[in-house]
């Protein structure tokens, strides 16, 4: 492959996005998948992508999205599910981090999305808004019931951080 | 930082500790699969409607002594899109291999006019074919990005006096494609010759209509109730017409 900067871009952010995608996604073999097809993609447009400022948070976007459409075709991957039987397991994780993964899993994923972006990612409000398309209104109410409803899964108080 | 923020971090960053990362090898190889899928969609596509004429099965539009109450044939097309040129004018497309010299073309013609059943032969260029399809998906102009005028065959449209007669014609250009997966040989020059009227139903009807309809006047988005009404009331006007759902 022509060194044209795709390969070390993605060798350095691979597995940091690898993370955050398996925080929105729960499921480290779709993390995998989407994040695969996102790249894939990126290196098909690399001599734009490259370009970008970012093109970290191009790839990022492009997964989340295609998270987004993989999570509302539920009765498809149920119906893989029935023929492929159980997913893969996850890879080992202590028991708080266990409760940690459940809690995010049990939320609603648009507000799975702007914990992640806004808590693991690191962006502010306004960035979480712009890149997912949403008033920062919204990103800061679902950030709030998000974190509302960790906290009382997990029986702790988040309700002062933003 | 905050006890969310870390707690995340570590749940990243040991969830993911033990993942294989490809070789961005791999990752090129699924990038360039991925486009090369597109890209033969998109042609398959333009194929599609070329080989349907961009044509609904036309036995609504006015022909001349067919149909001697239906409107002008452009109120028919305009409520039915896919404004095909063709509309109303040809029930099957014969299509022609890449490279046919003009003598070639002209013998291929004449052997389709000499035919009984032929009512009438028009032809269509390459540039034709890509003027039509380019309007037909002047919403979607990626589609045709990788496909310029070279890229669409060159056809004979032709009118039958009956369209039920397609196998004449059929017969007297190929021999049918032998097994399920066979391809028709036809006489040299000849690439294909397809049935429109078989070929547009199943790009434009569910299958469930197929049973109980002969045919479909597709309305454009944003027609109104007033339209469509009007559009109904036209239909039910023509004779032969048993019923509009």
């Amino acid at each position: 492959m022509a060194d044209d900067g795709f390969a070390s871009f993605y060798a350095s952010s691979y597995r940091r996005l690898l993370g955050q995608l398996f925080a929105v996604t729960g499921d480290l073999a779709e993390a995998e998948n989407v994040l695969q097809e996102a790249y894939a993609r990126a290196f098909v447009r690399w001599p734009r992508v490259g370009g970008y400022d970012l093109p970290e948070a191009w790839v990022r976007r492009v997964a989340i999205n295609l998270a987004a459409m993989a999570d509302r075709s539920l009765r498809r991957r149920a119906r893989a599910l029935l023929r492929l039987g159980p997913p893969p397991l996850v890879p080992e994780l202590s028991p708080d981090l266990i409760d940690l993964r459940d809690a995010l899993a049990a939320l609603p994923l648009g507000q799975r999305q702007v914990i992640v972006l806004h808590h693991l990612v690191g962006l502010p409000v306004e960035e979480v808004a712009s890149e997912l398309r949403l008033a920062t209104g919204t990103v800061k109410s679902r950030l709030a019931r998000g974190r509302a409803a960790m906290a009382s899964t997990l029986q702790l108080d988040w309700s002062e951080v933003t | 930082m905050h006890d969310l923020d870390t707690r995340l971090e570590r749940l990243a960053a040991d969830a993911t500790r033990d993942a294989v990362v490809p070789e961005p090898e791999a990752i090129a190889r699924r990038g360039r699969r991925r486009r090369r899928r597109q890209l033969a969609g998109s042609a398959a596509l333009v194929a599609a409607v070329v080989a349907a004429g961009l044509v609904l099965p036309a036995r609504l539009a006015d022909r001349p002594g067919d149909h001697p109450v239906a409107g002008p044939a452009t109120d028919v097309s305009e409520a039915g899109m896919l404004t095909g040129h063709w509309f109303g004018k040809a029930d099957a497309s014969v299509f022609l291999a890449q490279h046919v010299d003009p003598a070639r073309r002209q013998a291929i013609h004449d052997r389709i006019q000499a035919l009984d059943v032929v009512d009438a032969v028009f032809f269509e260029s390459r540039q034709e074919a890509y003027d039509r399809v380019k309007v037909l998906y002047r919403n979607r102009p990626e589609l045709l990005v990788h496909v310029g005028p070279e890229a669409m065959p060159e056809s004979f449209r032709v009118r039958l006096d009956n369209p039920a007669h397609f196998k004449q014609l059929f017969l007297a250009l190929c021999r049918p494609a032998e097994g399920a997966s066979g391809k028709q040989r036809c006489i040299r020059g000849v690439d294909l010759v397809s049935d429109i009227q078989a070929a547009v139903k199943p790009l434009l009807i569910g299958k469930a209509w197929l049973a109980r309809s002969d045919l479909a006047v597709i309305l454009p988005g944003g027609t109104t109730a007033a339209e469509r009404e009007a559009v109904r009331a036209r239909l039910e006007a023509i004779d032969g017409v048993r019923g509009v759902v």
